[in-house]
């Protein structure tokens, strides 16, 4: 008995000790939450930034940051979200994980319980929201903002550039258009070999216009808004047009060669490219950002909230309750320092020292500028892509039309995306 | 019978297989590679195309022949349909002309062995250039503002919309793929010519033939089999061609080089994927029938030899 008893208490002693071996392992157990990215290399002291705040108060969580190229990003992330899982948290423009969360059949995870605990959640405003959410939840957590404004070019022989030409009006835009082009050079660019649709997004929501091709019925609005999609469309094919001609050609590279050659009059500048543009020798020459002429008088003219960038989280995610800590430190002032000094744009702009940013970096932090988000359609009609590429096809023939067929080409088109609507309703 | 006749079959199967194994070894590494990385590739995309494009990595929900009918529904299908057609019917005979000139020019006597090997390099190398960066060279000199405009206009002479016009962007891009593709095909035509026995040409001579009539009953003939390799693999090349539509012109302006592979690659760019694998079936299953036709013809010719 005694032998016995002498047994049990080193068989105690010994799961004891096991069991507390068991505990202090899983304590320091470390979870590591892997995060893919659009954007590259140079975006990684970002997602580290976070890490070591969140390190602070989690030290066994680390993160796994891995880059793509965007083409195999939307790709791999629709299908790890729809199948594979094994991801945690993906990062790109909110735009496009719309549309994976679209193509997912809504494969991403509602963030509204983490942001709204978030204490940071204040600096988020209604219109990063509005390009953030689909279906009533927030879909993308908001990082930082890509804004657009209108470059303008200073230092060409024969035009000037004064408070009094600015191109803050249509009618002014036009002018100095014009006095570019006298000058040889294209006044404007911006690429129509994808995306055609985006210029109408600059210049009608930078004018303060919102449902600018669909309402929320969806109806097409083409029409409502004619004499402005003419306008823009005469900028490339009118008599007087002075759109650099190759434009039909060209994507974004191509658009970039372009500006950063110094070879065109006005062109897209985002709050992104600004930093690097102002830097001497980067080709661009002397150039100001200003806000979208107001396509008339009386309407507003400000910059273009062309999208957020932030995170999602795949409903498959493996380390949910990890992902969710990981989130509540991007909106820190250490994780917007950070994005700021990556992406030179953050939702806090209090973190940013006005007084180191470059002359045309200003204007994007410059709280007396309005700022007009984009229309988003993507996340409110499951159909939209079908109805997206006849909004697309349209504007490229119309930008391709004589002068003469401009009118009746958009009022086509018109109907060809309310006749679309009704075939994929 | 027939039992045993398979019987027999197997066991010479066996007996070869035994006796050449090495190269069995060697076949068989490749078909496996081809099999994983070619055909089940090719049979996913036929799968997908007969999906709803937004459950292709979910529910998988088959929607029958529907992105197919749609295709036939949509005209910029049939025009890029017709426009691959016209862009390979222009460029297959256009590039077999010029390589079987070249390939002439290089097997001439007259030539001396460096500066053969000059311009053998120099038409070759186009076709080992990469593709986007001979098409992005390209498409700067075409450019309004490229070196071909600036030329024009030193000459006095006004400044074409190359890239911006529908006309002269489709012969941009039928230049372009001369330029890169008549090397390979002028190499090919230039091993068959010096397989040409010298001794049919002096005999020739001697009976009194002409220049033309050794072209066309000696040369020629024996180019044959050159001839229906370069015109399958041309055609097979043309009816695909992709680089050239994506980097230079983004098949405009105004669809006007919206080849079937860049249509294709546009749908998936928006993640219609059953529309873009139902394109990418269709023009598969149009050049493997085009191809056999092509074959069975070429083999005809040298069955009647």
């Amino acid at each position: 008995m005694k032998r016995f008893i002498v047994v049990l208490v080193l068989l105690a002693l010994l799961v004891n000790f096991a069991t507390a071996k068991g505990t202090v392992e899983e304590t320091a157990k470390e979870t590591v939450i892997t995060i893919w990215y659009e954007g590259g290399d140079a975006r990684l002291p970002f997602f580290k930034a976070v890490e070591a705040e969140m390190q602070k108060d989690y030290p066994n969580y680390r993160i796994d940051a891995v880059t793509f190229d965007n083409a195999t990003f939307m790709t791999k992330v629709l299908q790890t979200v729809t199948a594979t899982g094994g991801v945690d948290l993906v990062f790109n423009d909110a735009s496009r994980l719309l549309t994976i969360n679209q193509q997912s059949g809504g494969g991403f995870a509602d963030l509204s319980p983490v942001f709204n605990t978030d204490p940071n959640k204040a600096l988020v405003t209604a219109g990063d929201l509005k390009l953030s959410s689909a279906d009533g939840g927030l879909v993308v957590y908001p990082i930082n903002r890509s804004i657009a404004g209108l470059g303008v070019k200073t230092d060409v022989s024969g035009v000037r550039v004064t408070d009094e030409t600015m191109p803050k009006t249509w009618d002014k835009f036009l002018a100095l258009g014009a006095a570019f082009k006298a000058a040889g050079m294209p006044g404007f660019t911006m690429h129509l070999g994808s995306d055609p649709g985006q210029v109408f997004n600059l210049f009608l929501c930078g004018s303060g216009m919102s449902d600018i091709w669909l309402n929320k019925i969806p109806e097409c609005q083409i029409v409502s808004k004619l004499e402005y999609y003419k306008r823009v469309v005469s900028v490339y094919a009118g008599a007087n047009a002075f759109w650099d001609k190759d434009a039909t050609s060209e994507g974004f590279a191509e658009m970039y060669n372009k500006i950063l050659s110094g070879s065109v009059g006005m062109f897209r500048v985002g709050n992104w490219n600004a930093g690097n543009w102002d830097k001497p020798g980067s080709g661009v020459g002397e150039y100001t950002v200003t806000t979208w002429p107001s396509m008339e008088v009386g309407m507003e003219s400000g910059l273009v909230l062309l999208n957020t960038r932030g995170l999602a989280m795949p409903k498959n995610a493996p380390n949910q309750e990890a992902a969710k800590t990981y989130l509540r430190y991007v909106l820190s002032k250490e994780a917007q320092s950070a994005s700021f000094k990556t992406m030179g744009s953050c939702i806090d702009v209090s973190v940013v020292d006005t007084a180191v940013l470059s002359k045309n970096q200003k204007i994007f932090f410059d709280a007396s500028k309005k700022l007009f988000p984009i229309d988003t359609y993507v996340a409110q009609f499951p159909y939209f892509p079908q109805i997206n590429e006849v909004f697309e096809k349209g504007l490229i023939r119309a930008f391709n039309a004589s002068p003469a067929l401009i009118e009746s080409t958009l009022i086509e088109l018109n109907s060809q995306v309310n006749k679309a609507i009704q075939e994929n309703k | 019978m027939k039992t045993i006749s398979l019987l027999s079959r197997a066991k010479n199967l066996g007996s070869l297989v035994g006796k050449h194994w090495i190269l069995y070894l060697f076949i068989s590494l490749f078909a496996v590679l081809s099999i994983v990385f070619g055909i089940y590739p090719m049979v996913r995309s036929v799968q997908f195309s007969f999906l709803k494009s937004n459950t292709v990595f979910t529910s998988q929900e088959s929607i029958g022949f529907n992105n197919y009918l749609r295709l036939l529904k949509d005209p910029y299908f049939w025009d890029s349909f017709r426009l691959t057609l016209l862009f390979t019917t222009i460029s297959v005979p256009l590039n077999l002309i010029s390589a079987l000139c070249l390939a002439q020019m290089l097997a001439s006597k007259n030539l001396s062995k460096g500066a053969m090997l000059f311009f053998k390099l120099a038409v070759f190398i186009p076709f080992i250039t990469p593709d986007v960066v001979g098409a992005v060279v390209w498409k700067q000199f075409f450019n309004t503002n490229g070196a071909m405009n600036q030329l024009l206009q030193r000459l006095g002479l006004a400044p074409v919309g190359w890239l911006t016009q529908s006309g002269t962007a489709l012969g941009v891009l039928v230049f372009v793929e001369l330029w890169k593709h008549v090397g390979l095909y002028t190499i090919i035509f230039l091993t068959n010519y010096q397989l040409i026995d010298p001794s049919m040409y002096e005999a020739a001579h001697m009976d009194g033939a002409r220049a033309w009539q050794k072209y066309r009953y000696i040369t020629f003939p024996a180019l044959r089999p050159a001839l229906v390799l370069n015109t399958v693999y041309a055609f097979i090349q043309f009816m695909k061609t992709y680089t050239v539509s994506r980097i230079i012109t983004f098949g405009g302006p105004n669809y006007a080089t919206n080849f079937l592979s860049y249509y294709a690659y546009s749908k998936y760019e928006k993640m219609d994927f059953g529309s873009a694998t139902a394109i990418a079936t269709m023009l598969f299953i149009f050049i493997i029938l085009l191809t056999l036709v092509g074959m069975r013809m070429g083999g005809n010719e040298n069955e009647r030899k």
